[in-house]
């Protein structure tokens, strides 16, 4: 543990941090009596800690390293082309989905399945979800900080610090996932807040980064294709279906008070993200004029400049944004999947009314699986950047458009429908990745895949980043020949009556 | 001092301004909300189950 630009007194902050993480859980662990208290926070989250949770949750390390990374390598098209384009459909969250989906008193997201489709339709809307929420990036992208930053183990780092963050998300399930993500947020955005311009003033401005970085970094939409462009917007399609955002909604005490939390996050975002662009640019000018180390790795680069400008102490804080803002996106997630093996996996098939007791106990064992399939996920597959986006576009092509009928088409809506546009969905997800894989090349500028072929005299490029500009279509599709066949799902007491 | 730099103050100053206020607005609610004074009226315990599991009477 022996950093170049870090202190003891760093060190001392973020032993601190990790305590009082476990502090807060703990003190939680006597105020969640119900499943109801333990997975959706009794329904009375107010506005200042849905913004806190929503903010932290959904700004991990991805955007910290990989953000920072591009406006590294290409500018701050990194900050109009990449992350500012998806945050319409965060808008359209904010605005479309608050109200429609606290209405309604849903628990999760499969359950909204299960109540318009039936059983079938829950069960697999939980595995998609499940899936999705396993916590294997955030785990990754915390055990390779503990190795960058405190040079030990990564496989030891991502068991110990996310070891934490599944204690105390067992004390005091969403309560404690909540309010520990409060302290993160502050943390992350008070710490990136001071470091960026003390950064700016040691690498002396965007006047010194103009001198040293190329023109084109300046380029407001830089040289990045028109579709890829799109295709990262669309990234931002996932929020839509995502089953963490659904599960802050439906513990908003109101559906204005989630409302308010959503919009309020979109300004804390979009400040957040041209902070982190700007470091990455930053840290550019810093390494071109040998302020920071030449070799110094685009993926690490904003950590390493931040840690480099600021003073003892403060460095260590700022490092307890940094974890802060991978346990705050692990606790949240494994939360969902531990609910997802409980309420929506094993309360549907079991034989027996199950209790309110036994919901808890099986969402904490839930809770153990999921952390545990995630740490195991993280360090079995090489490209997890890629096992993400796979994650993601598998349950966006699955559950969105059965999900976005049930919201909002009051027409006829079959249960063959859903299935058919959830099988249809999961197959060409599956059949995408597997033909660009097989017939794609890699590109090691963007990092991903690109099919290249002629038709016609004409020459096409396909990227594994547009799999959604061909599942959802096909989704929907199957949603609408599905909808030809049978009627409209009745819950077994309406039957009866 | 260039428009970049200008942009970037402006979003260090927002960034931090807003997380302390909305901090303390957190920690107007926390009393209430960790008392159990901020349950809505309608949502008894158990009702996380009512709707999905209509066999239940």
């Amino acid at each position: 543990m022996d950093h170049p630009y870090l202190s003891w007194i760093d060190y001392a902050v973020l032993g601190a941090y990790l305590l009082g993480m476990l502090g807060v859980g703990y003190y939680i662990l006597r105020k969640v009596p119900s499943f109801e208290e333990f997975l959706v926070a009794g329904r009375s989250m107010t506005t200042p800690i849905l913004v806190c949770t929503l903010a932290s949750t959904y700004y991990g390390l991805d955007v910290l390293f990989g953000t920072s990374e591009m406006s590294f390598n290409n500018g701050v098209v990194a900050f109009f082309g990449y992350s500012q384009l998806s945050l319409g459909f965060y808008f359209f969250a904010a605005i479309a989905l608050s109200e429609r989906l606290r209405a309604a008193k849903f628990t999760s997201l499969p359950e909204i399945l299960e109540r318009h489709y039936g059983l079938t339709a829950g069960i697999l809307g939980g595995f998609a979800s499940l899936f999705y929420s396993l916590p294997a990036l955030a785990l990754f992208g915390l055990g390779r900080l503990c190795e960058v930053v405190f040079g030990f183990d990564a496989r030891l780092g991502a068991l110990l610090l996310g070891g934490v963050a599944l204690l105390y998300t067992l004390w005091g399930g969403l309560w404690a996932v909540a309010i520990t993500d409060t302290i993160q947020f502050v943390l992350m955005c008070v710490t990136l807040a001071i470091a960026i311009p003390i950064l700016m003033a040691n690498i002396g401005g965007f006047d010194a980064v103009a001198s040293a970085v190329p023109v084109g970094h300046f380029a407001i939409f830089g040289d990045m294709p028109v579709w890829l462009m799109l295709a990262y917007a669309a990234t931002g399609i996932s929020i839509l279906v995502d089953p963490g955002f659904y599960q802050r909604i439906f513990a908003a005490k109101s559906a204005r008070q989630a409302r308010n939390g959503m919009l309020l996050s979109l300004l804390i975002w979009f400040a957040y993200d041209w902070l982190v662009v700007a470091g990455g640019m930053l840290a550019a000018a810093g390494v071109n004029s040998g302020t920071l180390p030449a070799q110094l790795h685009s993926n690490d680069a904003l950590l390493t400049a931040v840690v480099y400008a600021l003073p003892a102490g403060l460095a260590g804080l700022f490092l307890a944004g940094v974890l802060a803002t991978a346990m705050s996106t692990i606790d949240s997630y494994s939360l969902v999947a531990g609910a997802n093996l409980s309420y929506d996996l094993y309360r549907p098939l079991a034989r027996h009314r199950v209790t309110d007791r036994e919901l808890v106990r099986l969402t904490k064992w839930g809770i153990v699986l999921s952390w545990t399939l995630g740490y195991l996920l993280a360090y079995v597959f090489d490209k997890l950047m890629a096992l993400w986006v796979f994650q993601a576009t598998a349950l966006t092509s699955t559950v969105l458009v059965p999900i976005f009928a049930c919201l909002f088409w009051k027409g006829k809506k079959t249960p063959t429908a859903c299935l058919l546009s959830f099988a249809l969905g999961l197959v060409s997800v599956i059949a995408f990745y597997s033909t660009i894989k097989f017939f794609g090349e890699p590109n090691s500028l963007y990092g991903t895949y690109i099919w290249s072929f002629s038709l016609w005299g004409s020459r096409y490029e396909i990227w594994q980043e547009y799999a959604l500009f061909f599942t959802l279509p096909l989704s929907a599709i199957g949603f609408l020949i599905g909808n030809c066949f049978g009627n409209n799902y009745v819950p077994p007491e309406r039957g009866a009556a | 001092m260039n428009g970049w730099d200008l942009f970037t103050w402006f979003n260090s100053a927002l960034l931090a301004g807003a997380a302390v206020v909305i901090f303390v607005l957190f920690l107007k609610d926390a009393r209430g909300i960790l008392s159990g004074k901020g349950r809505e009226g309608d949502s008894g315990q158990g009702d996380a189950q009512a709707g999905a599991d209509p066999d239940r009477s």
